[in-house]
């Protein structure tokens, strides 16, 4: 194995001197950190990039569109972080209701596995934000310095005004379309109505409405413009964890090595069987196209995200060379080596979360519809367990936090039962403004005589006046003297 | 086998795969604990209680999420840290890959 370590320490025969510490060979250097190697993914056409197309276009058009969308002068989607109220399309919730976002959110993780399980990765492909705004970016980039071929030719060359021009204009188009989405970003939590006066107001806009502004721009533009597919390599946790939704049967972009190879150039006409060849070209088209740098003739990898564009520029080729097209193709594993059967879509685990899916889409739902849109918190008071009236009455005191959530004004009636013989001491009607709180303190009164524990369960209820449904009932702790 | 021959591969990371790593699901922990820290708690009651009366809901907002990003950053940071390789000192002076 390994020579002795202290070989290395031997007397040189020419000087005479056992060498000094640094003359010792020095350990191999080894780059710690991979480099990226920059990707200039070749502009394509095709099928699956006109889908791409249409659904960059309605993501970014829904984004940008639907903040300035008011009705009855209330912005349909707004989370209005102040007021900590969240306006979705006519409906109100408060920080009450975040179980809802929770099951809300559940279901959209549930939905990714579902589509997952079938489509493979059509979200990274096709929807997800990273995609979205990369699209847009490279689009602006190719318009800006050309395609792929001229993108590397002007990065080789070296810095002068041309150059500078060029990748100054590009910056400066990318800096804005990211300003722009950093305005819109926080026109959903601030209204976008106003937050647009107080900019063109200059100065009267909030120092922290600014501040996210810009970090939702600088995040647009870093993620977009310089980080790309490395976003999806290094951040995220999708991307990692998708292989565990994926079998046999799940839709992949997939090369047909059987059909593909021994991969070589030919002349066009000639048969490449007598040569020994498969219908793979060798063109590199598909490795040129592909927005994570990778070669999907290598099989599946995780870096692949399912955008289709090798099926798209392969299928043109395959068209030059007149052969069949799907050499690379969007089929599951199954169609590949079984051939010729189309992808299977029902399958136990498509159907198993599809069915979870729809139950709490349906629980959701009715979870929704019945909401009581009052909310009724009860502190007792902190100070004193109970208190003694001059004429011995037993007393406790409770402070009542009362949210209308609902979005127009409501009566209420508070009465108090529990225990029989108690007595409501304070208003018992009030009203509270769309969307408003009070906070209500009102005392319950009792004779000692009916009192049969120390510790008694009281219920507090709030009615509504003008509709029976919207009614709370909430528990509380009445206490009296300890008991002999 | 000669001394300068790796005897695995040399495990090799980009600078931001590891920043990413670090900055990214921190980020994210910090946007969830704040959204639910505030789920409980009015900022308006918190600004008043630490004597930020002047300090807008957005503001307190803000605040709370960079205290929470704060210290997700260093849990990241400190995992990182520790996961690092740890490098045998007789294998280094032979040149060896760990």
């Amino acid at each position: 194995m390994n020579e002795p370590e202290h070989q290395t320490q031997a007397i040189d025969p020419h000087t005479g001197q056992r060498p000094k510490h640094e003359e010792r060979q020095a350990p191999e250097v080894v780059e710690l950190y991979k480099k990226r190697e920059k990707i200039y993914p070749r502009s394509v056409t095709g099928l699956f990039a006109r889908y791409r197309k249409i659904g960059v276009g309605t993501l970014l058009g829904l984004f940008y569109l639907i903040c300035w969308i008011e009705v009855d002068g209330q912005q349909v989607l707004l989370f209005d972080l102040p007021a900590r109220q969240f306006h979705i399309f006519g409906f109100t919730f408060w920080p009450q209701d975040f179980f809802y976002l929770t099951v809300l959110l559940i279901i959209a993780a549930l939905g990714l596995f579902f589509v997952t399980a079938l489509f493979g990765r059509v979200w990274c492909g096709f929807a997800c934000p990273q995609t979205v705004y990369t699209e847009f970016f490279l689009w602006v980039e190719r318009r800006i310095e050309g395609d792929r071929g001229r993108q590397i030719k002007l990065d080789k060359e070296p810095w002068g005004p041309r150059k500078f021009r060029i990748k100054a204009s590009k910056h400066a188009v990318w800096i804005l379309f990211s300003l722009w989405t950093g305005f819109t970003f926080v026109g959903y939590f601030t209204p976008i109505r106003e937050l647009s006066e107080n900019i063109l107001a200059a100065g009267e806009l909030g120092g922290w409405e600014a501040w996210w502004i810009f970090f939702y721009g600088f995040a647009t533009y870093g993620n977009a413009g310089w980080m790309r597919e490395q976003v999806c390599l290094y951040m995220c946790p999708y991307a990692r964890f998708q292989s565990a939704m994926f079998d046999q049967d799940t839709l992949v972009i997939a090369y047909d090595e059987k059909r593909g190879e021994n991969r070589g150039a030919r002349k066009r006409g000639t048969d490449p069987r007598e040569k020994g060849l498969g219908d793979c070209v060798n063109c590199t088209l598909c490795v040129q196209v592909c927005p994570t740098g990778i070669d999907i003739r290598d099989g599946l990898q995780y870096q692949c995200i399912g955008c289709a564009a090798c099926v798209d520029v392969c299928d043109q080729v395959m068209l030059k060379m007149n052969y069949p097209k799907g050499l690379i193709s969007y089929t599951t594993e199954r169609v590949l080596e079984d051939g010729g059967e189309r992808p299977r879509l029902t399958r136990p685990k498509a159907i198993a979360y599809a069915c979870i899916l729809l139950a709490l889409l349906g629980g959701l739902v009715v979870a929704v519809v019945n909401r009581v849109p009052v909310e009724l918190d009860i502190i007792r008071d902190r100070h004193a367990l109970y208190r003694t009236t001059n004429i011995g009455l037993i007393e406790n005191v409770y402070t009542l936090k009362i949210f209308n959530m609902d979005n127009d004004a409501q009566d209420y009636r508070l009465s108090v039962s529990g225990i029989d013989g108690m007595e409501l001491i304070g208003d018992a009607s009030f009203s509270i403004e769309g969307s408003g709180s009070l906070t209500h303190i009102v005392n319950v009164r009792i004779d000692p005589v009916l009192l049969k524990k120390t510790s008694n369960t009281i219920y507090f209820s709030l009615q509504s006046s003008s509709d029976p449904d919207i009614a709370q009932t909430e528990e509380a702790r009445f206490l009296g003297p300890a008991r002999r | 086998m000669p001394a300068h021959q790796p005897t695995t591969t040399p495990l090799r990371r980009s600078r931001a795969q590891i920043l990413s790593a670090i900055i990214w699901p921190s980020f994210l922990v910090a946007g969830a604990a704040n959204s639910l820290f505030f789920v409980f708690i009015d900022p308006l009651l918190i600004a008043s209680e630490l004597g930020l009366e002047d300090s807008s809901a957005m503001a307190t907002y803000s605040r709370g999420f960079f205290c929470f990003w704060a210290l997700t950053l260093c849990t990241s940071a400190c995992t990182h840290y520790l996961l690092r390789p740890i490098h045998n000192s007789r294998q280094m002076r032979r040149g060896e890959q760990p």
